[in-house]
Parts: C-alpha cells; structure tokens; sequence
C-alpha cells in the first residue's frame, strides 16, 4: 500500500460540497439543507432492504462481492461498464452488474480473479435472468434475481 | 369549590395546553425535505449512478491475496481485471 499513493486521501476536503467536513475519525458529515430533495436512491425502503440482503447473503455465501451499479453508461454501454468495473469495490474478486435504464442496457462483468468460477456462461445466465424481469418494468426484482441467479450458480468457496 | 371546578381546573386546562401544543406539531413538515421521486423502468434515470455493494462483508482469504489486490488496478490495464462479461438489451 505504501509504494503508491493514488488513492490518497481517499476524500480531499477541498473538493466536498458546502456543508460537509472530513472529521477526526475519517468519517464525512454533511448537512442537509432544508426544503431540498433528499440525496438518496430513488427507491422505497422495501426495495432497498431486499437489495441489501440480497448482496450480503450472495456475496457471504460466495465469498465473491456483488455489486450493483444504476446509472449511465454512455452510448457504448459495454465500454461504459468496462470503464465503471475498475472501480467497484474489489474489482478483482467481485460481479458487477451494471444497468443503464435509459439505453435499455444490462452489463454483467466478473473480475479476474474468480473468473475460473465466474465465467461467461454464468455472467450470461446472470444478464439474462435480469432481463426477464426488466422487460416486465421490475428493476430491483432483476437485479435481485440475477445476484441470486449467479450465487447459486457460483456456489461456495471450495 | 364543587368537584366539578376543581376537575375543570386541574385536569381541563392542562388537557387544552396538551392539545394545543401537540395540534401546533402537526404544522409543520413530517420531514425536513422531499424524498426523491420513486424511479420507475421507462421513466427517464436523472439521479446520481447508484453503486451498492454488501460493504460490511468480508470476501478476501488472508494475505495470499494481496498480489491481486488494489495494485493490480494500477499496474495493469483496466481491462486486464475482467474476467467474464455478458450484455443484454431490454
């Protein structure tokens, strides 16, 4: 860790919006200035519970971590998620799954450390269990069938 | 004074602050904001990219990991540290 700096300090104060310090233990507050909207996913309690106890029990029972990734990717939807995976927590040894909703597009990766057990085949069946139930308008519910798709695919740690 | 003065006084009057002070709560905001329109597949995405992981799990195996850990994101391309991929529209 000590021969290369490039991600350090993880948060530069400087660059946080107005209201947000970097305290004494690392931890950044920030405020949340009254009347605005809420700076958090645009889900509902619910969906955002079964999603976390999907990944934790996924990744626990794998050993691989599973990340989800909501957004744009840009108009090459593969190079978008190609260039999002490097940084995604433990790229090496994770899944990401990636979902751009306004190109349609689902993106599955696996890092190259459990790509002898995370393999195309598996990535495949991971994207298109996402589909069916995305083609039906449920986002959370495909994801969640994915990671579960894929873990059960995946099994444990040998 | 009659039981009924001596109720009205000592339970009325403090029952009508109660009631006042708790009407007034109602007032204001539930919260100090809105929270964000639930999102919908075919509406159009414009938060911020989401990025959930389970974050307090633990998947590393000890120290014989470290090769692949995060210098490999420096060392080599970032298209070395994939693995496997698949892409589907919907």
């Amino acid at each position: 860790m000590a021969s290369s700096n490039w991600n350090w300090p993880a948060v530069v104060e400087a660059d946080l919006p107005h209201g947000y310090v970097v305290t004494v233990s690392g931890r950044v507050s920030g405020v949340h200035e009254s009347g605005e909207v809420f700076k958090e996913a645009p889900f509902d309690d619910t969906e955002r519970l079964l999603m976390d106890n999907t990944l934790t029990e996924v990744t626990r029972a794998t050993k691989v971590r599973f990340n989800i990734y909501i957004g744009d990717l840009g108009a090459d939807a593969a190079a978008g998620a190609d260039a999002v995976f490097p940084r995604t927590p433990e790229a090496a040894r994770s899944v990401l799954i990636a979902v751009s909703p306004n190109d349609n597009a689902v993106e599955v990766r696996s890092g190259r450390d459990v790509a002898d057990r995370v393999n195309d085949r598996i990535c495949e069946l991971g994207a298109s269990a996402a589909l069916s139930s995305l083609r039906q308008g449920q986002l959370i519910d495909g994801l969640v069938s994915a990671v579960r798709v894929m873990g059960a695919a995946i099994g444990r740690p040998s | 004074m009659s039981i009924l003065e001596t109720v009205l006084i000592f339970v009325g009057i403090p029952l009508v602050i109660y009631g006042v002070i708790a009407g007034l709560s109602f007032l204001g905001k539930p919260l100090p904001g809105e929270k964000p329109v639930h999102f919908a597949l075919g509406d159009k995405w414009t938060a911020d990219p989401v990025l959930w992981s389970a974050t307090d799990e633990v998947t590393g195996s000890g120290h014989h990991e470290t090769s692949h850990g995060t210098h490999a994101a420096i060392e080599s391309a970032e298209s070395d540290l994939i693995g496997g991929r698949a892409s589907g529209k919907f």
